[in-house]
């Protein structure tokens, strides 16, 4: 047993092209996606990069206006903060065993390139906030001689 | 003093390698439908079998487990529930599964599920998914999309209005039981349905269960699926963190590349 699940866990390795130190779940995921201290959740996040964009996308569900939505940037982070249309709350929860109650979202994202904040875009729908952000980047056109 | 289950009557366990199916009630049940609920792609799977079961009050029939599972157990009511469960209800067999599966786990899984769908002589084993696309925003009703290692399913499908997947890359446990099935000739199909790649999509569940019901005579109502939306992307928010984890060291946006193949 102990052979074939090391064969499994190499031939996963081998197959996914990863070193053991990636196999396991990084610190990320193994952070718990909520305060109870500041009642808040953690939204999902999508980070995807194009030549000229860093676009963002987080999942809100329960918040339903943008006047409830308050975004900064920086060059390299962008934080949301949100407010739901009602308090989630979960009764006798996990390892609390008592009422836990939610009634924002908070995150921190670090981008992956450096942007320029100030001309930034979003958008909100369906409880999906859309935020897209340019690259500060200099292009310059090289003439092929 | 002899040691009882917790579970207070016989079990009947099928061991498939690493893995262990065991019904706690037994499924005699001939030519069973079986449908397959995983985490995979905006957790189509998992939130469209966990509302079926719900909707059509299956009963809790049995759960797998594995030493390459992570170490966890779920309490539902101060019931003590295994986090991959079998449900039935007549002839509709449902696997639900509440974790993300481990990497490791994928093979043996995949290759344990077609092996026990065999066993049971199914009519068609049938897994459920999504499809990611990065338009998902703007897409009002997600398209469903069938594929089979079997062309008699194939033109089934083609004929009841269901577009096949004719092009393309299919990764994870999904693609495994597929070829597994193919080469232990059980007739398995699976539908996608375009979806949020790293989002829980009920509404990509509900359009999958519409087809379904179209397909094989269910009544599945999903209005309250569609009702409960914002509850649903809220509560699996966790399940999708760890499964996009998984689908990455997967490969799984290999699913967006071109095949090689031409001609």
């Amino acid at each position: 047993m102990e052979e074939r699940r090391r064969y499994l866990y190499y031939y996963y390795m081998h197959y996914t092209a990863l070193t053991p130190e990636e196999f396991v779940y990084p610190e990320e995921y193994e952070r718990p996606m909520w305060n109870h201290l500041r009642k808040c959740l953690e939204p999902l996040v999508e980070i995807y990069e194009t030549e000229d964009e860093v676009i963002v996308r987080f999942d809100m569900p329960y918040v339903k206006s943008k006047e409830d939505i308050t975004l900064h940037a920086t060059e390299d982070y962008l934080r949301v903060e949100a407010k739901m249309e009602k308090s989630v709350q979960f009764s006798r929860w996990g390892t609390f065993q008592r009422s836990v109650c939610f009634q924002n979202y908070y995150k921190e994202v670090p981008l992956p390139a450096p942007v320029d904040p100030s001309q930034a875009k979003a958008i909100f729908r369906k409880g999906v906030l859309e935020v897209r952000l340019p690259k500060k980047t200099r292009r310059f056109t090289i003439k092929i001689e | 003093m002899k040691p009882e289950s917790g579970l207070g009557f016989k079990l009947r366990e099928y061991t498939f390698e690493d893995i262990i199916f065991r019904e706690t009630k037994p499924i005699t049940v001939e030519k069973p439908l079986i449908f397959c609920g995983l985490p995979d792609i905006g957790l189509v799977g998992v939130i469209a079998v966990s509302h079926m079961v719900e909707q059509l009050q299956m009963e809790e029939v049995g759960h797998i487990d594995s030493e390459l599972f992570p170490p966890i157990v779920i309490f539902h009511r101060g019931d003590l529930k295994y986090p991959i469960r079998i449900y039935q209800k007549n002839r509709i067999i449902a696997i639900l599964s509440e974790i993300a599966i481990p990497v490791p786990a994928v093979y043996p899984i995949s290759k344990a599920i077609t092996m026990w769908a065999k066993e049971k002589g199914t009519e068609l084993l049938l897994s459920i998914g999504g499809v990611g696309v990065p338009n998902r925003l703007e897409i009002e009703t997600p398209e469903v999309y069938g594929a089979s290692a079997f062309p008699y399913l194939r033109e089934q499908f083609k004929r009841l209005g269901i577009q096949m997947l004719e092009e393309g890359f299919l990764v994870g446990p999904y693609a495994l039981i597929l070829k597994q099935s193919y080469l232990l000739n059980v007739p398995s199909a699976i539908f996608l349905a375009q979806a949020f790649p790293q989002y829980p999509d009920p509404g990509a569940a509900a359009e999958i269960l519409k087809v379904i019901n179209r397909t094989f005579g269910l009544d599945v109502d999903v209005s309250k699926l569609i009702e409960k939306s914002e509850e649903i992307r809220l509560r699996a928010r966790e399940l999708m963190k760890r499964t996009a984890a998984v689908m990455k060291q997967m490969g799984k946006t290999q699913e967006y590349e071109l095949p090689l193949m031409y001609g």
